[in-house]
């Protein structure tokens, strides 16, 4: 040890715990630490007002960075929360581009480094313009006037005479689908002046369209409406942004931009219908895959490193992994109008033969390389999201199964239950496995240290429950000759839940968990849709979200669906 | 912190001075700078485990044995000064603390007056009078690519530009041989654009809450650093900079990092910026692929907490190609002609490789480690020198302070921890 004067703390010391929390309470992103207390809910996890320390129309995680969702609040009064404006994310911002100037391989650069904050981009605070950031966002906007210009000009205009009515036509049709509502008075002003500074139609054109994708109308999206004395109603324009970014990632359609023209949009029967409408759409189906990529972390499967000495997972079995569970998915969603429930139970995926062979599946042959439905016999492999070769492998190591990573997957992202990051000053490296252990032994160490075990007990005991899957999601009987042993238990502040293997897992979070991991699936949807962790009183916007969806058996459908209902959707309270 | 007025703004820019972003006109830190550094070039990169990285060896401060991954440094021992066993303010911070160049921990995340150095370096540059066509220019092509943070922080964590392209764009786009020098009727358009813009933003201000509003004068204030840019205030010399062949491919987040190194270098010769910083990987991870090496994977996973069992082989294979990256910049310092004339660029730039974590492997910043090299302030040895803290108590952020105070900058309110007393100074052991 080099600085003698500094304690080293051993490993997982509670006193280290305790300045993290301090750290963290001092964020305001409240930690229920390793408790196991669920967020919200209407739980004994659900903190008062007071103890969120917010004032009304406020966002409770502020600006400060959050490592978990923060607790919601009791629902005792309703508040559809503090208006906002939120930068497109760098995905929005490309897709936007494309469908506005009608070209789908219309060339980009990559403007925005977004931050990901609990594994989404989407969270407003995070999504800022500085630095250089202009800058760069005109450097693209130049380019891509110049591109539309020269390529696409007959499309974006139906004119193409230099005179005023000719300019003020093009500028009002075009600024209205770039701002995505119509122009105001003055901002039609502000672009003729640019316009009439240039020599032709197309340099005017050019100018006008690079000012229109500088500009805030386009970078940011709205969600400010217009006071009407019990708090402020968001315009048809506002709502159909909203709807478009939630449903498909990008700007309204011509449809949408109908609805919110002529203002039916405001009713929530046609709200309802338009969300249909995209929801169905190619776009409303690479949507979902969207959120459920970032809530179950799923693209960590393209990046975790693997030993090749183990087992060599080559691109093309990667690719496999990841496509069985984008097909699962999209087959749960669209095709069964099935649960989180039917996709942690199903036992129907799609395989090719190498991914058949992988598994080892011995009825399969003849697959081919294209992904073909197979129904899991249950002596083989188990059925469901948690048994994708893409979950097993991503959490995991390079070598070994990870019951921490897998229990913290299960304990954060399906139960809402935070856990606090390593305490600091902590050696998280394992001692070496001893010749022979299995994996379950070595992490045997977490448990037998009651340091590490304060927080560990949360997560390993779960993912002990994957044992029976290895590091590159193979199903197995024996770890170093020694048969596996897959039982697990949930622990929570009311006791422990036994169960066996991932059947037994599924069970347990279908069944006696059910409303929370439904409840936890509302709360990280909300997320992904108002891109705020929480405000003051938002717990009854959840739960109204969750009950018109049990109406509908939880269908995966109707919880995005139940979201654009909610008052939050459509309407907000005024913020400091 | 503090805005101007657009209108005041605009009367100070014609009246031939630089205003910083948030600049505290009252700051004795006004008085005109005179660093021995002229420009400062911050090397990120993830923690690294002592065993690897401590000299061997050592008998006298300037002879020691350099480790198997520092090995490369040998070729610039006359002009770098190893450090380690600075412990931080908040020794035990892990992963993602913005301990390493704020000297505050965790619990300043979010805080207003959590500042890196290289940003509270460019602010008072600015407020001192240095005019800098890019106030702060951070490159990095994988930062927050894959969930993580990068070392810079203003309030919050700053992203890196990870588009070499965009990167180049942004920093010559406006002159260049490369691309076309903008007409008079360009730069016309784009002072009326960018008037068209900053007005919009006014309106749009005027209706959204504290939160979004702190947001837009942000993007406010970064509409105008182009503004200053383009009445060729920042000092940037004219048709300066070669096409770097920049795209817009980050697949390889190393080969990106490269071509970024060309892009750092090129500014910092054509007196495009004063304060550059490369960060390699996050404060989570760094994916190598160098197949020349057999080395691929993550660095931190991979190398570092799956390398014990072999002495951490790839991680020294991997730490020395960095320690060579960063010779590579240093030699290229010293035979790039100084814009303001004179000497080398290395004469009047200081480069400091800098870790978010001390030891990697253990997640913790107790005993920090610097390897500084460049400018005339620095206090060098033919043989180099290495110089171990260890048992001293001395925090790490004085080690910050020095690359302020070399940079003329020796005002240090506003900046690292208020608990340092009569301590908050820079350390001696690294001054001419």
């Amino acid at each position: 040890m080099k600085a003698a004067s500094i304690f080293r703390l051993p490993n997982c010391v509670p006193l280290a715990r305790l300045a993290l929390a301090v750290a963290l309470s001092s964020l305001g992103a409240l930690t229920s630490g390793c408790t196991g207390r669920v967020l919200g809910n209407g739980g004994g996890g659900a903190l008062t007002d007071a103890e969120t320390g917010t004032s009304p129309g406020q966002d409770v995680a502020g600006a400060a960075p959050i490592t978990s969702l923060p607790p919601a609040s009791a629902c005792r009064t309703s508040s559809p929360g503090p208006r906002a404006l939120r930068r497109l994310t760098a995905a929005e911002y490309s897709a936007t581009l494309r469908d506005l100037l009608g070209d789908p391989s219309l060339p980009l650069t990559s403007v925005f480094s977004d931050p990901t904050v609990l594994g989404f981009s989407v969270d407003s605070h995070a999504l800022v313009i500085q630095g250089l950031g202009a800058q760069q966002l005109m450097d693209q906007a130049e380019s891509v006037a110049h591109f539309a210009v020269a390529n696409h000009l007959a499309q974006l205009t139906s004119c193409t005479s230099t005179d005023a009515a000719c300019r003020q036509t093009f500028i009002r049709q075009f600024g209205k689908r770039a701002h995505r509502a119509p122009l105001s008075d003055a901002d039609v002003a502000v672009y003729e002046a640019l316009f009439a500074a240039e020599a032709s139609f197309a340099d005017g054109a050019e100018a006008v369209i690079a000012a229109m994708l500088q500009s805030p109308y386009f970078l940011y999206r709205r969600e400010l409406g217009a006071a009407d004395g019990s708090g402020y109603q968001l315009s048809s324009y506002e709502l159909a942004s909203s709807l478009s970014y939630l449903l498909t990632g990008s700007m309204p359609d011509a449809e949408l931009f109908a609805a919110a023209d002529s203002g039916a949009l405001l009713q929530p029967d046609e709200l309802g219908k338009q969300a249909q409408r995209l929801l169905q759409s190619p776009a409303g189906h690479r949507a979902v895959a969207s959120f459920m990529n970032d809530w179950l972390g799923l693209s960590k499967l393209q990046t975790v490193a693997k030993d090749d000495a183990v087992f060599k997972l080559g691109d093309s079995l990667r690719q496999a992994m990841a496509e069985e569970t984008r097909s699962l998915i999209e087959s749960t969603v669209f095709e069964q109008n099935g649960s989180l429930a039917s996709l942690l139970t199903t036992r129907t995926s799609f395989v090719n033969q190498e991914l058949a062979n992988h598994y080892g599946l011995k009825s399969a042959s003849g697959l081919g390389a294209t992904l073909t439905p197979v129904t899991f016999d249950p002596s083989e492999r188990d059925g469901g999201l948690l048994a994708q070769g893409s979950i097993l492998t991503a959490f995991a190591t390079a070598s070994e199964s990870s019951p921490v990573q897998r229990g913290k997957l299960v304990r954060t992202r399906l139960l809402c239950q935070p856990l606090p990051p390593p305490p600091p000053n902590l050696d998280t490296v394992l001692k070496p496995a001893s010749g022979g252990m299995t994996t379950r032994e070595h992490f045997a160490q977490h448990s037998t240290n009651p340091v590490c075990a304060s927080c560990h007990r949360m997560m390993d005991p779960i993912g002990f429950g994957f044992e029976q899957y290895d590091a590159f999601g193979r199903r197995r009987e024996q770890e170093n000759g020694h048969p596996i042993d897959a039982s697990g238990a949930v622990a929570s502040d009311t006791g422990d839940a036994a169960f066996v293997g991932l059947p037994g897992l599924v069970d347990y979070l279908t069944n006696q968990a059910g409303d929370e991991v439904n409840a936890c699936l509302v709360r990280y949807w909300s997320y992904f849709a108002f891109g705020s962790p929480g405000w003051n009183e938002d717990q009854c916007t959840y739960d109204t979200i969750s009950q018109q969806a049990k109406a509908e058996g939880f269908a995966l459908q109707s919880v995005v669906k139940s979201i654009v209902k909610t008052a939050r959707f459509s309407r907000r309270v005024a913020d400091p | 912190m503090r805005t101007l007025s657009r209108r005041s703004w605009l009367k100070t820019l014609a009246a031939g001075t630089a205003l910083a972003p948030f600049l505290d006109f009252e700051s004795p830190a006004h008085a005109a700078l005179a660093g021995p550094a002229k420009r400062v070039v911050l090397f990120c990169t993830m923690g690294t485990t002592p065993s690897i990285w401590t000299p061997k060896n050592v008998t006298a401060e300037n002879a020691f044995e350099l480790a198997e991954s520092t090995s490369p440094l040998a070729a610039i021992r006359p002009h770098m000064v190893m450090l380690e066993g600075l412990p931080s303010g908040n020794p035990g911070d892990n992963h993602g603390s913005p301990d390493a160049l704020t000297g505050l921990g965790f619990a300043a995340s979010g805080r207003p007056d959590l500042v890196s150095v290289d940003q509270f370096i460019a602010d008072r540059l600015l407020a001192g009078g240095v005019q800098s066509s890019v106030p702060s220019l951070l490159l990095g092509a994988e930062a927050t690519a894959s969930g993580g943070k990068t070392m810079f922080n203003r309030g919050n964590n700053l992203p890196t530009i990870s588009s070499p392209l965009s990167a180049f764009k942004a920093v010559f786009g406006n002159a260049t041989s490369a691309g076309a020098a903008p007409t008079d009727l360009l730069l016309k358009r784009r002072k009326s654009t960018l008037d068209a813009i900053a007005g919009q933003i006014q309106t749009l201000r005027q209706g959204v809450g504290s939160e979004a509003r702190a947001r837009l004068d942000l993007h406010l204030d970064s509409v105008r650093q182009i503004e200053k840019r383009l009445s060729g205030g920042g000092g940037q010399i004219a048709g300066c900079g070669q096409d770097l062949g920049a795209t817009d491919d980050t697949t390889d987040v190393l080969k990106a990092n490269l071509v970024h190194l060309d892009i750092l270098v090129s500014a910092l010769a054509c007196n495009a910026t004063r304060v550059a910083a490369i960060q390699f990987g996050s404060d989570q991870v760094l994916q190598v692929n160098l197949p020349e090496l057999e080395l691929q994977g993550d660095e931190h996973g991979l190398m570092l907490h799956s390398g014990a069992g072999d002495n951490f082989k790839k991680l020294t294979q991997f730490e020395k190609w960095l320690s060579q990256r960063f010779v590579d910049l240093v030699t290229r310092l010293a035979a790039t002609p100084d814009p303001d004339g004179g000497g080398t660029l290395l004469d009047t730039t200081l480069v400091v490789w800098a870790r978010d974590m001390g030891d990697g492997a253990a997640h913790n910043q107790e005993s920090m480690r610097f390897v500084f090299a460049g400018s005339k302030y620095l206090k060098t040895d033919p043989n180099g020198r290495y110089i171990d803290f260890a048992g001293r108590n001395v925090r790490h952020e004085r080690a910050l302070l020095s690359i302020c105070e070399a940079m003329g900058v020796t005002d240090f309110n506003g900046f690292g921890a208020t608990d340092l007393g009569s301590n908050k100074t820079p350390l001696s052991e690294l001054r001419a």
